[in-house]
């Protein structure tokens, strides 16, 4: 799995990731807390504004969705009331998708291909969490975001497959395809903060795929958050004897 | 150093001297309902007496955007005038404006008030910062009552921006930190440090505009001597100024060892 | 001198209006919600597909569906157009054609196609689709493509008619007679079968036009519904191809907003509008039912009969069908369910946007119980 995190890499932004994961591409830039427009504004917390800008063409009904996501879940992980009447702005602006990759950079909305935003959500979630920790935005606990498809026996003997972190085409021959999200406290999956979940799946399957996301949410945070992070703070500390 | 991230436990145990009391600094968070504190940022964490029987706690960390605090010496623009009564203060770009009332100033009365134009800026402490009220400056020490090195800085020196705030901090607030000894060795400066990321610097006699300038870059075949000594000193200032201001950028990025090669690659023309 | 505050006292229509959290907190302590229904109480929806005549007085309405809650009514209309299929299309019917639903384990996502809805809520104004409006469109589409509704085999047009211009010697008026190639196979024996027209095949796409009228709750359950309902009313025409004419016709062309001809050798493609060839859609699994649900902190008066001490608990309540201002400004931990009468999950969307109020998986547990419950009994 490729999972490569840059911060600080926009100038003029408070915060910024670059997330490369072995299919999406996508910076995160965090402005914030800024003054915001009278209509923006709210009386005792921080509002958030979220454009998610995809990677060709202009946005669609698609990135309003990714959007929508993106602000139900961080807004119960940004101390809102830190910053009442302020307002944090935060860009996601998506720089390859598996169907950009899958057919060599050249995009085309082909109607045979089936889309899978949900894939950018996962990635947009994992890239947010570096930048807001970059631009120093209050957050009650770290948190990440995997992705799981659970692939249907081909025979009656063959137990169900639950690949982590599917590509394009293993995504097609799934039967379904879950978005985990986990609030990360003291290095332990705590909180639930969101599921997606398309497909067809039991419950039984469901409650599994949960089990593997607290695995995985918490073996992404010990092994590429914490060392992204403390690599990112001993660069910001380097004039220091 | 140690690191710690949000939603990391709390690095010390409270239980076993309550005697102790706690005061947390930035990074830290105590929500309301619960007695848990929470690390909201990443960061090194810091533990600093303070008192008897009291014990500081914070997260040291990076950031660009500025967050006014009570007491933090800041550069501002002056952006405007509120009611007649207070200028309004950009401290950062796009951040809310700051208040800095007229009677903020040494001497100031009713019929003696400060004339400061849009476009000016000044050194001041934040006397008033909260997330509930509009933050207010003044340009007074509280303790003598006078300026105290607030006010205007005036035209001579030049205004520039560190977006590592905790590069700001540290020049301003460590005394031993090598990065200014090591530019006093090479010129003579006036600094004025704000902790929102804006240094006003002043080498030698800084940027002279006196009128005989003004009258040279009308004709400039006039040969008089004395102006054109002056205005070889003040171009050499401008070009230290520069230079230092090269010198102070490049450093946030800088390990302690680097700083030498930094200042002689900065000032490698004068 | 001093003055004495008064205290000020709201009527209940008035508080809900300032603070609705503190009106919401108020009802629920007393075990009601402010719509006055119970806590895992649903609100009851009327669907009226075959009562309504939308299809039969509308040539070009193939299927629909009325459906009512409270005073929302939600009424779908489905439109079709065709489009061409292309080369690397085909290869994907191909390979399932035969496929029977049972067997769906072993199709891929590819094969399965979405319609197009367009929502509308109705609030008295004109313009461009608020964001509310974009976000459902594209969670309807995107759940009924991944829930594999509908399959692209079920939307192929299979055997493509031709109308066959016959001049009557003694009227001398012309008599146009359409042929299939299913229905009259002798007429397509004499044919010939290299006819580039008929090489060519074309497939459906479903329009759904969902108009929402006096909204008051998270209508994407009522959408779903409506929409799944009006999928199973939807008939199929037949469509043919006349060689003879150049008429302009309403096909939409994928490629181009030109409407008109259709095909190079001046054959158009036309809708059979006798309805005695319909056919119905056939649904590649069930649509089940959309649950939605909502999870909020409470804080319980314990009161215990020996002491008279009050205790406060802290509960956090799982709420149904989340409907009204209060509820819908207040709650940001909610939980949408589709699931169908064999217990099978057709999407799940859990977001926890209030961290007091989290949905814990206990809570995630009873949700999808109840949505078990509710799908089997509907």
């Amino acid at each position: 799995m490729t999972f490569k995190v840059r911060t600080s890499v926009l100038d003029n932004s408070d915060g910024s990731a670059e997330l490369t994961t072995s299919d999406v591409k996508l910076i995160v830039s965090i402005t914030g807390p800024i003054e915001p427009k009278p209509r923006q504004e709210l009386p005792n917390v921080a509002s958030l504004e979220i454009v998610v800008r995809p990677a060709v063409g202009l946005s669609t009904t698609r990135e309003k969705v990714l959007e929508d996501k993106l602000r139900g879940m961080l807004q119960a992980v940004i101390v809102r009331h830190l910053y009442p009447r302020q307002l944090i702005q935060i860009i996601v602006q998506i720089q390859a998708t598996p169907l950009s990759k899958h057919q060599g950079g050249a995009y085309s909305n082909h109607r045979d291909e089936v889309e899978y935003s949900n894939v950018e959500l996962n990635a947009a979630i994992n890239g947010c969490y570096f930048a807001l920790v970059d631009a120093g935005i209050a957050l009650y606990s770290s948190f990440a975001s995997t992705c799981i498809s659970i692939t249907k026996p081909h025979e009656i003997n063959d137990n169900q497959e639950y690949i982590i972190q599917p590509t394009l085409d293993q995504l097609n021959n799934s039967s379904s395809h879950h978005i985990i999200c986990f609030s990360i406290e003291d290095k332990k999956a705590t909180k639930l903060l969101l599921i997606d979940s398309l497909g067809e799946f039991t419950e039984e399957e469901l409650f599994t795929v949960i089990s593997k996301g607290v695995e995985q949410t918490e073996l992404l945070h010990e092994n590429y958050q914490r060392k992204y992070i403390s690599d990112k703070i001993h660069n910001d500390y380097i004039w220091k004897s | 150093m140690s690191i710690i991230l949000p939603g990391d436990k709390f690095p010390v145990s409270r239980n076993h001297d309550e005697s102790i009391d706690i005061t947390l600094g930035p990074g830290l968070y105590k929500s309301v309902n619960s007695d848990t504190i929470l690390p909201v940022q990443a960061g090194i964490f810091q533990s600093k007496p303070i008192k008897k029987q009291q014990q500081l706690y914070y997260i040291d960390s990076n950031s660009r955007r500025y967050i006014p605090q009570t007491n933090d010496y800041v550069i501002g623009t002056i952006v405007g005038v509120v009611g007649g009564e207070s200028y309004k203060v950009s401290l950062q770009d796009f951040s809310s404006c700051v208040l800095l009332s007229m009677m903020a100033f040494p001497n100031a009365t009713k019929k003696n008030r400060p004339n400061l134009q849009i476009g000016q800026i000044v050194y001041a402490r934040v006397s008033n910062a909260g997330n509930e009220i509009e933050t207010e400056l003044e340009c007074i020490d509280p303790t003598t009552g006078k300026d105290g090195g607030f006010g205007l800085l005036d035209e001579s020196g030049y205004l520039f921006s560190i977006t590592n705030l905790n590069f700001t901090r540290e020049l301003l607030f460590n005394s031993e930190s090598p990065v200014l000894q090591k530019l006093s060795t090479r010129c003579k400066f006036e600094i004025a440090i704000g902790i929102n990321g804006k240094i006003w610097i002043k080498c030698g006699d800084g940027l002279v505009i006196n009128k005989s300038d003004v009258d040279m870059d009308i004709d400039e075949s006039s040969t008089n001597n004395k102006n054109s000594t002056t205005n070889i000193s003040s171009k050499k200032d401008i070009l230290v100024t520069l230079a230092a201001v090269k010198y102070l950028t490049a450093c946030q990025h800088k390990s302690p060892d680097q700083i030498d090669t930094v200042l002689t690659q900065s000032f490698i023309n004068i | 001198m001093t003055t004495e505050l008064k205290q000020v006292s709201f009527p209940p229509e008035v508080l809900a209006r300032i603070v609705p959290e503190v009106s919401l907190q108020r009802h629920l302590s007393i075990g009601l919600r402010p719509n006055l229904r119970n806590f895992l109480e649903f609100k009851p929806i009327e669907i009226a597909s075959h009562a309504n005549n939308i299809t039969t007085t509308n040539d070009n309405v193939f299927g629909s569906s009325i459906v009512k809650s409270g005073n929302s009514t939600i009424v779908t209309t489905v439109t079709l157009g065709v489009v061409e299929n292309t080369n690397s299309s085909t290869s994907t019917f191909n390979n399932n054609n035969n496929n029977n639903n049972n067997n769906n384990n072993n199709l891929t996502n590819d094969q399965f196609t979405s319609i197009y809805p367009v929502i509308d809520i109705q609030r008295g104004r004109s313009g461009a689709p608020s964001d509310e409006e974009m976000i459902l469109s594209q969670n309807l589409y995107e759940t009924i493509l991944h829930s594999r509704l509908i399959s692209k085999a079920a939307l192929k047009i299979n055997h493509c008619g031709l109308a066959i211009k016959e001049t009557d010697i003694n009227s001398d008026k012309d008599n146009i007679q359409i042929f299939y190639p299913d229905i009259h196979p002798q007429v397509f024996v004499n044919l010939p079968s290299s006819s580039s027209t008929l090489k060519k095949s074309y497939s459906f796409v479903i329009f759904c036009h969902v108009k929402v009228f006096s909204k008051i709750s998270t209508i994407f359950d009522l959408c779903y519904s409506s929409i799944i309902d009006a999928l199973h009313d939807l008939k199929l025409p037949r469509v043919y191809i006349t060689d003879f004419s150049s008429t302009k016709i309403s096909v939409k062309s994928r490629n181009s907003n030109t409407r008109g001809l259709v095909g190079v050798s001046k054959s158009s493609l036309n809708i059979d509008l006798n309805n005695e060839l319909y056919y119905p859609l056939e649904l590649s699994s069930e649509g089940g039912i959309s649950c939605n649900f909502g999870a909020i902190k409470t804080v319980k008066n314990k009161q215990e009969d020996e002491d008279i001490t009050m205790e406060n608990e802290e509960v956090v309540e799982l709420l149904a069908d989340l409907e009204g201002e209060a509820e819908e400004s207040t709650i940001l931990s909610r939980i949408s369910i589709i699931v169908d009468g064999n217990e099978k999950i057709k999407r799940l969307s859990l977001i926890n946007g209030d961290i007091n109020s989290e949905i814990s998986l206990d809570i995630l547990q009873r949700a999808i119980d109840v949505a078990k419950l509710r799908s089997r009994n509907d």
